[in-house]
């Protein structure tokens, strides 16, 4: 027990700091809650009315795994059609430079005037711009078979162009892209959540975006701290279990 | 043991790298030499001398710039299309997500047969890894992954078993019983082999003919036969005739590496 | 042979590319939203237009500046803290980790209480950047192998002094990458600060232009922060550069 609670805390002590000194900073400079709420205020704040955020967290939530479920459907679809004919992903070069050049806080503006407000433009939004990412790790992780994989599957007849290409793909380009598409979800876990939020934020419409906004006009900053500290906490939270799925599942289809 | 016409005939093949616009290597200049059905026959000779590169020509992975390669008759390639081929390298190539019988069974998968497994766990059993049958590559050793993948060549029963430092990763004792356990399989069914080889014990202890190759361009420069009767053992390893084959090979390897230094 | 031949696709590709969208746009095809690419430049060869934009270009590319700037040196300065002393090591890529999950736009509210609207676009650039630098640095730490730190232990010199002539120039390839990286989430980190009432900047802009249906104004700012991370990696090319000749 006790070389438990040593371990955490030689692990977690710089996020502990940073607690501490939040309630060190409201309490010290004696901020009143319309100002900035104290940890504790903010946990009060959340427990008089949990199913407000629990309703707009679960929108959240829902539309960020939502939207990188089908942003990463496409995104290895694609790549997989990329692969099989260059002359795709040729096409598809300049336009992922494009969008990777363009800050996302600039396309989603874009994107949301273009899609038009409504539920299902988060979803949308978040699968657009989890696609590229997604896209490109996969399509690299297609080619890496090493060489001496590749010359055993050439012994046998069976290389990326030819007849056979179906079972290249099956058998060793596919099998050999799993970690990217593993290490993908990992990376895009913050990220998509990050993006329903700023969609939510732009839109005004529902989800924990759509909180923060309104509190602030309304004055009430410890339901807009609330709803950014359970932001938090989601964001996080998918992390940690996307890099959980990747360290466990990982093994499996590397050397 | 062999037949009195060539299986694969290698007639006055060269190959050239061309490096860039006006820069080349050439690897292998004017190679011809025979090799016989059934028999067991080992490439050796310093580093850079080509004898990968010849390998990979005869398994059909690579073309000649100059001469012919044939194998019964065929081109390299027409093996290949028809899986007539086994090959075990130094890598083991395994596929981690697979089991050990996956493995084994992936050639059937890939010539679009199907999977004969009554074949696979007779392999297994060969290489005598039938426990292991569920177990991933990851979780078997050095010497078991190279058995696996000596297992894999054979299962399509092929006409040309083509060998790249298959034991090179191993440690000496691992590869001494490696040579022994390659040497068991092969007698039970003796196919046409070419090995690629670092050591000369391991030549002399597995082939029928030793061909050693010289660098700069490759050629083959010697030819040594091993008349050694079989079934080989480790005990035939230590015997006289055997160690005075090793020397006189190693004899001439020196003569090429010396040579060349100097 | 083969090169060409990339460079012919990509040459084609990015023809296409434009045209789709100059055509799409003249057609309507994806409604009012997606000018045709000549429309953006006709906007923006209006005077008050452009000036419009680059004072406010100007402001958020301030703001990523210092953002970079600083999320910079903290990020060093942990990941040479965390060398020095490798206790801290643990807990501070932790924490590093738990910083780069934080959806960036939560700590919008936070921060515009403790250091005031003002700071925040600079505030959430830092962060944004930190995470990016620290993780780069350690790996350009870690980089050197252990023999080359097993020699110069042996020659008696202390974990500063390693640091120095061993593992930081070997660490600047990955350094720079780093900054690379910095780039783009300074950008970003600074737009989105902006969204929380800075009053100026391309965030401002690129909010305003979306709610008032103002189509033009929305691209040509979306156009200007792409030309700010695009000029940002462009200055750290330079950076490259010049140090390149010594160290490479």
């Amino acid at each position: 027990m006790r070389a438990w609670l040593f371990n955490a805390l030689f692990r977690y002590w710089a996020i502990l700091i940073l607690l501490v000194s939040w309630q060190a900073l409201v309490t010290v400079n004696d901020y009143n809650s319309i100002v900035a709420p104290s940890p504790m205020q903010v946990g009060i704040a959340f427990l008089s009315d949990p199913e407000y955020f629990m309703l707009h967290a679960w929108h959240t939530l829902s539309s960020a795994i939502g939207g990188l479920i089908l942003g990463i459907a496409v995104g290895i679809t694609v790549a997989s059609l990329s692969w099989a004919t260059p002359l795709f992903n040729g096409l598809l070069m300049p336009m992922s430079l494009f969008f990777r050049s363009i800050p996302i806080v600039a396309i989603i503006p874009i994107i949301v005037r273009l899609v038009g407000y409504g539920s299902h433009s988060v979803i949308m939004i978040t699968a657009i711009l989890t696609f590229f990412p997604c896209y490109l790790l996969f399509l690299s992780g297609l080619e890496s078979a090493n060489s001496t994989r590749r010359d055993f599957f050439a012994s046998l007849n069976c290389r990326p162009k030819g007849i056979k290409m179906l079972s290249f793909f099956r058998y060793l380009a596919l099998p050999s892209a799993m970690p990217s598409l593993l290490i993908s979800v990992r990376l895009l876990a913050p990220t998509c959540i990050l993006v329903a939020l700023v969609t939510e934020f732009l839109m005004g419409l529902q989800g924990l975006g759509y909180v923060m906004t309104s509190a602030r006009s309304t004055l009430r900053m410890d339901v807009s701290w609330t709803a950014a500290l359970i932001s938090c906490f989601l964001s996080v939270g998918f992390f940690l279990l996307a890099s959980a799925v990747e360290q466990k599942y990982r093994s499996r289809w590397v050397d | 043991m062999s037949a009195a016409e060539p299986f694969i005939e290698i007639d006055g093949v060269s190959k050239r790298f061309q490096l860039s616009r006006s820069d080349y290597v050439d690897a292998l200049d004017d190679v011809s030499f025979e090799i016989y059905k059934n028999e067991f026959v080992a490439l050796v000779g310093p580093s850079g001398c080509g004898k990968s590169t010849l390998l990979r020509m005869i398994a059909g992975l690579d073309e000649p710039s100059d001469g012919t390669i044939k194998v019964g008759h065929d081109h390299p390639r027409q093996l290949i299309a028809q899986q007539r081929v086994g090959m075990a390298m130094q890598e083991h190539g395994l596929m981690p997500w697979l089991d050990a019988g996956e493995n084994v069974s992936l050639p059937f998968r890939l010539a679009g047969l199907p999977v004969d497994l009554e074949r696979v766990e007779e392999l297994l059993h060969l290489v005598k890894l039938s426990e292991f049958a569920k177990a991933r590559p990851s979780q078997l050793s050095g010497g078991m992954k190279q058995r696996l993948s000596i297992a894999r060549a054979l299962v399509l029963q092929p006409d040309l078993l083509i060998l790249d430092e298959p034991f090179g990763a191993l440690d000496a004792v691992t590869r001494r019983m490696m040579n022994q356990e390659l040497q068991r399989i092969w007698s039970n069914k003796p196919t046409t082999t070419v090995l690629v080889t670092h050591s000369l014990e391991e030549a002399v202890f597995l082939s029928d003919r030793i061909l050693m190759m010289s660098p700069n361009p490759g050629t083959v420069i010697s030819e040594y036969p091993v008349p050694l009767p079989r079934p080989r053992t480790l005990q035939t390893s230590r015997e006289e005739g055997f160690l005075g084959l090793v020397e006189s090979v190693t004899a001439r390897l020196d003569e090429i590496c010396c040579t060349n230094l100097l | 042979m083969k090169d060409n031949l990339r460079h012919m696709r990509w040459f084609f590709g990015v023809v296409i590319m434009i045209s789709a969208w100059e055509i799409t746009g003249n057609y309507g095809w994806l409604g009012s939203t997606w000018p045709p690419l000549s429309s953006i430049f006709d906007y923006l060869n209006s005077r008050p237009n452009l000036e419009l934009l680059l004072r406010n270009a100007a402001v958020t590319g301030i703001n990523a500046t210092f953002g970079l700037l600083l999320g910079t040196l903290i990020g060093a300065s942990l990941a040479i803290l965390g060398f020095l002393i490798p206790r801290l090591y643990l807990g501070l890529s932790t924490f590093a980790t738990f910083v780069n999950a934080l959806p960036l736009i939560a700590l919008g509210p936070l921060l515009i209480i403790t250091v005031g609207e003002g700071a925040t676009p600079v505030a959430i650039a830092t962060l944004s950047v930190f995470f990016s630098f620290f993780v780069a640095a350690i790996s350009g730490l870690e980089e050197t192998t252990a023999i080359q730190r097993d020699v110069t232990i042996v020659f008696g010199a202390s974990r500063w002094n390693q640091l120095r002539f061993v593992q930081l120039p070997a660490a600047v390839p990955r350094l720079l990458d780093g900054l690379k990286l910095g780039a783009t989430a300074a950008v970003l980190g600074a737009i989105l600060g902006e969204w929380f009432g800075s009053g100026s900047g391309l965030g401002v802009i690129l909010v305003s232009a979306m709610q008032n249906f103002q189509i033009q104004l929305l691209w040509s700012a979306a156009l200007f922060g792409t030309l700010l991370t695009i000029a940002g990696f462009l200055f750290i090319t330079v950076i490259r550069l010049l140090l390149f000749r010594r160290y490479v």
